[in-house]
């Protein structure tokens, strides 16, 4: 556990035989080197819309992924699906992201739903705000595939609190639209997979244009934003 | 795949998006990418590869710069780096984001395509024909800050310097110099005087008058006054009309907001028909008012380049056109002796109704004030001689004289004020009458400009025109009959033969169809004499156009105007003789497909009309 969020970490993507042709293909598709000048690297940013908050008994009501190529969002070719939960949901999850359980009624199960996901994830570095929420979710979806998830695991909230140290404008922003209206972005629809999703995007390139101007940023550097925020703390 | 929200319903807020089907702006933001410009960052550089993308902003601002001078401030919705996208040349100036910039990217392929609908381009058309930086290489002018569309009070720079009739000159003089101001306001009690630094200067200072001297006596009273609302073209124009440098500017209230100056709306280098105007005014002599008018087209040249609007253009080339014919006539009365009989100038067809421009012809027609012991013969040959004597001055000063014999040197166009009248009653009764629709249609555009205190005004005898429903319906006819140069293929029109040859006609081709129509519309509604914009107006209030056919009509005028400024002014530039024949090779790619959407745009508007005029008499 203590290697999570480093990327040079070399651990199997391929866990047994993959479930799915896309999932064997999401193995075998590696994704940039951590050296990589973020710039140059692919990433998928993706947001879930869950049932609650923990991984071992909440469920994936709703996912998307925005894809962002040499910096640039490509808000063309964003991804966004729903799960169907095995159990009713929760009024409390509910009233967080607006999915009902009859919403979700004619969705594919966790399974089936997620391949596109898998499939638009293949071959590129994974971005999250708050971003342990989605590595233990989607982890665990994974493992079912008979995959691992690919690390590092980017997270737009370390990020943001990076940048506050570096630039001295403390407190940090505490969510995802105090983050965004920080930098000036707008923000797309709140607790929806892929308002969310691209509001991260675009926080996400902001962040890391900003904070190429202290030094330049890799895939690595990035990924070590928490540890570098530490060194703040002193 | 999805289309990330949003996006797609914030390009729709925004023109051209707003306007195009959505279908399409769908499409075009399937093809968005965003990106992220810090403050600081260099979009693209001046005089760079053509672009490849557009870009609009999302959030944050942009500056365009040229050379490293700001040109223009853009923000959110606001598109950039069309212009070099569509021409496919280097970009004509540098575009930096002022602040963190988010900007939507949109690759040429999809934008053009979606930008050739006609509203995208009747949109980019006018986006380029406004900001001429956009479009030209080369060192570009500095944007006048549009002061002329904007109500007059925005102009107003400090608050008035008033006093009372009975202040010394020396206390005004104190403070006005105290405020900095070139103009002070007497408050006579209901109206307003006036004291310009001008006037201290000649009537104090060189004219030896006590500086203890109340300013009663050396203001101008009751000063000329305009509302703040008022656009500041139309301030301009009066200035330019009544020879005057300063107007108090008042509030809806009617409390002095302040004074506006001639150089507070437009730019220096444009002032030059100011001092044009005082040159002709005083010219003493034939050889000096020549002199005078020799200023007249290098104000064109720098209005023109200076950024101004092609109406706003025509209308200063007009006043000045009207100044240089009072005083020629001036000058020919004072020649040919004590007049028989009053009489007034009447300007004809584009000076008539503001629009001229350095290639149009004056056309004039006289009326005189017939008495009963006038000798016709004698006045007939007097005004000959007048009016034969004013032309030649007019050629003189650069004008052309005219091709088509509308003229005060033909007989036809002299007439005594009672045979004007009765001619008129009489094309209303019987419209078919040989020539009576051309007559009709040229006389309304006429306006006196010299003569028996403002003159009898023919076009006021239209007032009568709206109620003769067959006279109506002719001269909708007649408006109809000049269909606009697009072909059944749509390809615009060009000369066939003669010296134009393969040249496109843009006044009797182009601008004709459109003037003649709004023209039509006027006279219906009852209004005579008047602008083109002013016709489409009325002849829309009135029910007789509708306000989309208006709008095509009015922004195919505006385009073919500035097309015909452009090309004249070019010819200005390279000392050749101007003319309205333009080599449709030579536009671009973007304005020739404009123009080609706006005169079948034209054209349906006459089917349109011509539709709802029922054709029996």
């Amino acid at each position: 556990m203590r290697f999570r969020g480093l990327c040079d970490v070399k651990r199997p993507v391929l866990l047994r035989s993959p479930a799915t042709e896309i999932a064997l293909r999401y193995a075998r598709t590696p994704v940039a080197a951590g050296q990589t000048p973020w710039r140059l690297a692919n990433f998928c940013v993706v947001d879930l819309e869950l049932s609650g908050l923990d991984a071992r008994r909440d469920e994936i009501v709703s996912y998307a992924a925005v894809p962002i190529d040499f910096g640039r969002v490509i808000a063309g070719d964003t991804l966004y699906g729903l799960c169907q939960p095995t159990r009713p949901l929760a009024e409390r999850s509910v009233l967080v992201h607006g999915i009902r359980t009859v919403d979700v009624a004619d969705a594919l199960p966790l399974d089936e739903a997620i391949q596109p996901l898998i499939a638009a994830m293949a071959g590129r570095v994974v971005v999250a705000h708050v971003a342990w929420v989605e590595r233990s979710f989607l982890s665990r979806a994974f493992r079912r595939q008979g995959i691992r998830l690919r690390e590092p695991v980017l997270d737009t909230n370390s990020l943001g609190r990076l940048l506050a140290f570096e630039r001295e404008t403390l407190p940090p922003p505490r969510s995802l639209t105090e983050l965004a209206q920080s930098l000036n972005l707008p923000v797309h629809r709140q607790h929806n997979a892929l308002g969310d999703a691209l509001t991260t995007a675009q926080v996400f390139i902001a962040l890391a244009t900003h904070l190429d101007k202290f030094s330049l940023e890799t895939v690595r550097s990035l990924a070590r934003a928490d540890e570098r925020a530490r060194l703040y703390k002193v | 795949m999805t289309v990330a929200p949003d996006i797609v319903e914030f390009l729709r807020r925004y023109p051209p998006f707003n306007e195009l089907d959505p279908m399409a702006v769908e499409h075009l933001g399937s093809a968005v990418e965003i990106e992220f410009h810090p403050a600081g960052e260099i979009i693209f550089s001046q005089g760079g590869q053509p672009m490849e993308f557009l870009r609009v902003i999302r959030a944050g601002a942009v500056e365009v710069l040229n050379d490293g001078q700001v040109l223009d401030l853009m923000g959110p919705g606001e598109m950039f780096g069309h212009a070099s996208m569509l021409s496919g040349l280097p970009t004509g100036f540098e575009a930096r984001a002022v602040e963190d910039t988010l900007t939507y990217r949109i690759p040429s392929g999809v934008a053009s395509q979606v930008l050739a609908e006609p509203r995208g381009l009747r949109y980019l058309a006018r986006l380029l024909l406004e900001d001429r930086h956009h479009l030209r290489s080369g060192p570009r002018p500095e944007i006048v800050r549009d002061q002329l569309r904007q109500p007059v009070r925005g102009a107003v720079r400090s608050s008035p310097v008033i006093c009372e009739p009975g202040t010394t000159l020396r206390e005004a003089a104190q403070r006005m110099t105290a405020a900095g101001a070139t103009a002070l306001i007497v408050d006579l009690g209901g109206s307003l005087g006036i004291v310009t630094d001008a006037d201290l200067r000649s009537r104090v200072v060189a004219g030896g008058l006590s500086s203890d001297s109340p300013v009663s006596d050396v203001m101008t009273a009751p000063a000329f006054t305009v509302p703040g609302e008022r656009p500041g073209s139309e301030v301009l124009l009066d200035m330019l009309d009544r020879g005057v440098r300063h107007f108090p500017v008042t509030s809806p209230t009617g409390r002095v907001i302040g004074i506006v100056e001639d150089h507070d709306l437009v730019a220096v280098e444009n002032r030059s028909s100011f001092s044009m105007r005082r040159a002709v005014t005083r010219a003493g002599t034939i050889e000096e008012l020549i002199q005078a008018s020799t200023m007249l087209r290098p104000a064109v040249i720098s209005m023109t380049r200076g950024g101004m609007a092609a109406l706003d253009v025509m209308s200063v080339f007009s006043v000045v056109a009207d100044a240089l014919t009072r005083r020629a006539l001036d000058l020919a009365v004072a020649q040919a002796g004590e007049a028989p009989a009053q009489f007034s100038w009447l300007a004809l067809g584009s000076q008539a109704r503001r629009e001229a421009l350095p290639s149009s012809d004056l056309d004039s027609a006289i009326a005189w004030i017939d008495e009963a012991d006038g000798d016709e013969q004698m006045i007939r040959q007097y005004l000959g001689l007048v009016a034969t004597a004013a032309t030649d001055i007019l050629v003189r000063c650069g004008f052309r004289p005219d091709e088509h014999r509308v003229s005060a040197s033909d007989p036809l166009f002299v007439r005594s004020l009672s045979s004007w009248r009765q001619e008129f009653r009489s094309f209303f009764d019987d419209p078919t009458q040989d020539k009576a629709l051309v007559i009709v249609s040229v006389l309304v555009d006429s306006r006196p400009v010299w003569g028996v205190e403002s003159g009898p005004a023919i076009a006021d005898m239209f007032q009568l025109a709206p109620s003769r429903p067959r006279l109506l319906r002719l001269l909708a006819r007649f408006a109809l009959s000049h269909k606009p140069p697009v072909g059944f293929m749509g390809g615009l029109v060009v000369e066939s033969s003669g010296e134009h040859r393969n040249r496109l006609d843009l006044k009797s081709g182009a601008m004709a169809p459109i003037t003649d129509l709004a023209r039509w519309a006027g006279i219906a509604a009852g209004v005579a004499c008047a602008s083109t914009t002013t016709r489409l107006s009325a002849g829309v209030d009135s029910g007789i156009l509708k306000a989309s056919d208006a709008l095509t009509l009015q922004d195919a005028f505006e385009l073919v105007c500035q097309l015909r400024l452009d090309h004249q002014v070019a010819q200005l530039e390279a000392g050749v003789e101007v003319d309205d024949f333009v080599d449709p090779d030579e536009l671009s790619p973007l304005i020739r497909s404009y123009l080609k959407e706006a005169f079948h745009a034209v054209a349906s508007v006459q089917r349109r009309i011509g539709n709802e005029i029922p054709w029996a008499l």
